[in-house]
C-alpha cells in the first residue's frame, strides 16, 4: 500500500479530531480527502507529513511507520500545507536550492529550472518571495513539493489562491502527474473543498465529518 | 543521513539563517539600539574620575549583552513558524539537532559582531581596556553558553499565546550561573592582580553544560 492507516486517532485535550481512521490507498492513486471544516483532513494530512504524533493507531506511507521519521520515508513525501512553507527574504531560486541541497537532488540547477518554469514562475526568479501574491507562493510550493521527486504527496488545499492558470499547472504538474518523467506514477492524497473539481484529477476519494471516516470510494475508477 | 552530510548541510542552514537575519534586520537593529542606548546611559550615569568604574562594568556589559541577546534571540524561531520553514525543514530529512545548532551558531556569530563593537564602543567610553583578547574569549564562551539556552527556550515558546513573555521569566533563572561566572571572568580580567582562569573554567563548563543540554533537549521542544 502506499499509503495505510489503522484505526489513526489524534485527540487534542482529549476531545477527538481524528477517530479510528483506517484507510489504505495503493500506489498511483490520487484520492481526495474531502469534508467540512473541522472534520480531520489537516490533521490526518499533518499526521501522516511526520509533523504530528497520533494519540493512538498507525501509519505507513510505502511501509515506512510515519511516528518514526525515517529519512526514507522523509525522502519519499512531498508536502503542500495551508501556509507557504518559503523563506520569505528569499528569492525562489535561493529557497529551491537550499532545499535542493537538504533533499541531495542530483543536477539540481537543472531540475530547479525546470520545475519553476512549469510552474510559470521562471521570469520571477530572482524576486523575493515576500513580494508574491498568494497563487504564486502556491506555484512556488507546488515546485518545491516536487523537488525531490517524490512519491507520495501530500496537500492540504493546493487549490488555494490559485486562478484559473495556476489550477491548469497544478492539474498537469500534481494531480496527474502529467509532467513527471518518472515511469511509476505519484500517489496523491489531497484535502480539497473544490469538490465540482475532483473528477477532474481524483481516482477516488474519502469522506471524513467529525474526526471518522464517513464513505470511502478508492477503486481505480471510482469517479 | 551520515554525519558529513549533516555537516554540509547545516553549513547551507546556517548560511540561510545568516542571510535571512541579514536581510531582515528587526530584531537585531531592536538588539543594537537597546545597547546602545544603555550603554551610553551607564556612561553619563558614572562618575568616571572616582576611578570604582572597572568595578562596575563586569555587571553593566553583561547586563547589556544579557538584554540585547534575549531581544535577538528571542523570536529567533518565530518568523520560520510564521513562513512554515520550520515546519518544511522538519519533514525533510535533515535532523533537527542541525536544524537547531545552524540557527545557535547564526545567532552566536550575530550577537559576538554586535558585542564585539560594544566592547570598542565601552572602551572609548568609560576610558577602560575592554578590547583584550582574554575579555574576548571570555564574551564568546559566555555568548555560546547563554545564546545556546536562549534559543532553545525560543523554540519551547513558539506555540505559546504570551508571545515574547516566557523567554526572559524561563531564560533568567536558567542562566544565573552561567551569568555569575560571565561576571566573575570579566572582574577578574579587568582587576589584573586577580587569575581569571577558574573562573574561566567555571564558565567554560556552564557553556559546555548549557549548550549540550539544549541540544539534546531541542527534538522535544515542539
Amino acid at each position: 500500500m502506499a499509503i495505510e492507516t489503522n484505526s489513526l486517532t489524534r485527540r487534542y485535550d482529549g476531545l477527538p479530531a481524528l477517530n479510528k481512521v483506517s484507510i489504505q490507498i495503493t500506489p498511483g492513486s490520487r484520492i481526495a480527502l474531502l469534508g467540512n471544516n473541522g472534520s480531520g483532513k489537516t490533521t490526518l494530512l499533518t499526521i501522516l507529513s511526520t509533523l504530528l504524533q497520533s494519540s493512538e493507531g498507525s501509519a505507513k506511507i510505502l511501509g515506512h511507520d510515519v511516528s518514526k521519521k525515517t529519512t526514507a520515508l522523509q525522502n519519499i513525501i512531498g508536502v503542500i500545507r495551508h501556509q507557504p512553507m518559503v523563506y520569505e527574504n528569499f528569492s525562489p531560486i535561493e529557497d529551491l536550492e537550499l532545499f535542493a541541497k537538504i533533499y541531495q537532488v542530483p543536477n539540481n540547477r537543472e531540475r530547479i529550472e525546470r520545475l519553476l518554469t512549469s510552474v510559470e514562475i521562471w521570469h520571477l526568479r530572482d524576486e523575493m518571495i515576500g513580494t508574491f501574491s498568494r497563487g504564486q507562493k502556491q506555484r512556488l510550493m507546488i515546485a518545491k513539493a516536487l523537488l525531490h521527486r517524490p512519491k507520495v504527496l501530500l496537500l492540504d488545499e493546493p487549490e488555494i489562491g490559485l486562478d484559473q492558470d495556476g489550477l491548469r499547472v497544478l492539474d498537469q504538474l500534481i494531480l496527474t502527474n502529467a509532467a513527471e518523467e518518472e515511469s511509476t506514477p505519484i500517489t496523491v492524497l489531497a484535502a480539497t473543498h473544490r469538490e465540482e473539481r475532483v473528477d477532474t484529477w481524483a481516482t477516488g476519494f474519502v469522506r471524513l465529518e467529525r474526526g471518522r471516516v464517513i464513505e470511502t470510494s478508492l477503486g481505480e475508477d471510482a469517479l | 543521513m551520515n554525519l558529513p552530510t549533516q555537516l554540509q548541510i547545516g553549513g547551507k542552514l546556517l548560511n540561510a539563517n545568516l542571510k535571512q537575519a541579514w536581510r531582515d534586520k528587526t530584531d537585531w537593529i531592536t538588539a543594537c539600539m537597546f545597547a546602545i542606548t544603555a550603554l551610553l546611559l551607564y556612561s553619563f550615569a558614572f562618575n568616571l574620575t572616582t576611578g570604582l568604574v572597572s568595578s562596575l562594568l563586569p555587571g553593566v556589559i553583561w547586563t547589556v549583552f544579557l538584554f540585547s541577546g534575549i531581544f535577538a534571540t528571542g523570536q529567533s524561531f518565530q518568523q520560520d513558524r510564521q513562513n512554515g520553514i520550520l515546519d518544511a525543514l522538519k519533514i525533510s530529512p535533515i535532523h533537527s539537532m542541525t536544524i537547531y545548532i545552524a540557527k545557535t551558531l547564526a545567532n552566536i556569530l550575530m550577537l559576538l559582531l554586535i558585542e564585539f563593537g560594544l566592547l570598542l564602543g565601552a572602551t572609548i567610553l568609560f576610558s577602560e581596556p575592554l578590547f583584550t583578547l582574554e575579555l574576548l574569549i571570555i564574551v564568546t564562551i559566555g555568548t555560546i553558553g547563554y545564546t545556546a539556552l536562549s534559543t532553545l527556550l525560543s523554540a519551547i515558546n513558539l506555540d505559546r499565546n504570551n508571545g515574547g513573555l516566557l523567554l526572559p521569566v524561563l531564560a533568567l533563572p536558567l542562566l544565573v550561573p552561567l551569568l555569575i561566572a560571565s561576571v566573575e571572568a570579566t572582574s577578574a580580567s579587568l582587576q589584573q592582580e586577580a587569575s581569571t582562569t577558574p573562573w574561566i573554567l567555571l564558565l567554560s563548563l556552564f557553556t559546555i553544560w548549557s549548550t549540550a543540554i539544549a541540544t539534546l533537549m531541542f527534538p522535544l521542544a515542539d
